[in-house]
């Protein structure tokens, strides 16, 4: 009797660490966007040099391996093929329609703000672009530098537009567009 | 591993065109499968930094009253296998949103270097000024920004500073 008692035992510490290695291992949703609204190449190794194995259509949901760290590539499944694409054209949020050909508009966006505190990193327009740090939210507003891709920051307020950011190397804050800011996981 | 030693290469030639006087000195290199020439104005400096695995080169100019400008090339999978003068107006008009979405009030043209690259000129006509000239290479995006000190306005002759240094770009096969 014991020794089923201890049998059944190991087979649950068995099974619990096998499903906690699973979600060590585990997949998440990430959806394609692209500035121009066209397909994003999926490719049978993470660099340029790989095959197009699929093109993904803006929008579309694919499955982000989480076990796969790099700094510029992921691994993803898209209908049953799998392979890698560029961070950069992954959004954890679902996009809205393809992008128009109208830059963005000014916005004068200075309410509504709400506390918040979490790691963002910068992630500009274009590949090699700059993101400005403003002294106030608005694209008409003064600059304080520039920031470049990957630049992290510590975001304090936002309000869906803009957010308040705090560079803890360079000890300043101001604002910055959301859009150019990825949460840091 | 040749893509690794090729960027040490590139560095290292950096390093040298920092001291030097500059003449045609190669500015930029990554696993792109060519390299950047420009010809650099006497005792301008360069830097290299990378961020998130794009190589951005920062040129200062001993003159102190001229803008700051940096270069950098970074793979798009956007504008694979494309050329700008094979774009449509949408096409471009969607490029100049990409490259204008931090800028206000910006306008963009299409221009030519003195060796004949296409490149988009972004400029931002408001007191945040900032100009932007873009190129597509082979699926890289070669971007040059220029801004001056305390983000002053620019004035027309610090956008042609830039773009006289475009017009020296060469790009060679390797």
């Amino acid at each position: 009797m014991k020794k089923r008692i201890l049998a059944l035992l190991c087979s649950l510490v068995f099974l619990f660490a096998f499903f906690s290695m699973s979600g060590a291992l585990a997949s998440t949703k990430m959806y394609v966007y692209t500035s121009n609204g066209k397909t994003l190449n999926l490719r049978d190794y993470p660099s340029k040099d790989g095959n197009i194995i699929a093109n993904i259509p803006y929008g579309a949901e694919v499955s982000v391996d989480t076990g796969f760290v790099g700094s510029s590539w992921s691994h993803v499944t898209y209908k049953n093929k799998t392979g890698y694409c560029m961070n950069r054209y992954l959004t954890s949020e679902k996009p809205g329609p393809k992008p128009t050909t109208s830059p963005t508009s000014s916005t004068t966006l200075y309410g509504k703000f709400t506390n918040c505190y979490y790691t963002a990193s910068v992630r500009p327009s274009s590949p090699g672009g700059f993101v400005h740090l403003r002294w106030a939210p608005s694209k008409n507003q003064p600059v304080q530098r520039n920031y470049y891709n990957g630049d992290q920051f510590t975001v304090i307020a936002q309000n869906g537009t803009w957010c308040q950011v705090y560079d803890e190397v360079n000890n300043i804050s101001g604002f910055m567009m959301s859009s150019f800011l990825v949460t840091v996981q | 591993m040749r893509k690794i030693l090729a960027l040490i290469m590139a560095l290292v030639l950096l390093s040298f065109a920092s001291t030097a006087l500059a003449d045609a000195v190669k500015l930029t290199e990554n696993a792109s499968g060519f390299d950047l020439a420009l010809e650099l104005p006497e005792g301008a400096t360069v830097d290299v930094e990378t961020y998130g695995d794009v190589p951005y080169t920062f040129i200062t100019y001993a003159d102190e009253t001229l803008p700051y400008i940096y270069i950098s090339v970074a793979p798009t999978e956007e504008y694979e296998g494309v050329t700008l003068a094979t774009f449509t107006t949408e096409e471009l008009d969607v490029l100049f949103a990409t490259v204008s979405a931090d800028l206000d009030n910006s306008s963009y043209q299409m221009k030519k270097t003195a060796k004949g690259y296409d490149y988009m000129l972004v400029e931002d006509n408001s007191e945040t000024d900032a100009a932007v000239m873009v190129l597509i290479y082979e699926g890289y995006i070669i971007q040059m920004t220029v801004w001056n000190s305390d983000f002053d306005v620019l004035t027309d002759a610090d956008t042609s500073t830039a773009e006289a240094l475009l017009d020296t770009l060469q790009i060679i096969e390797v």
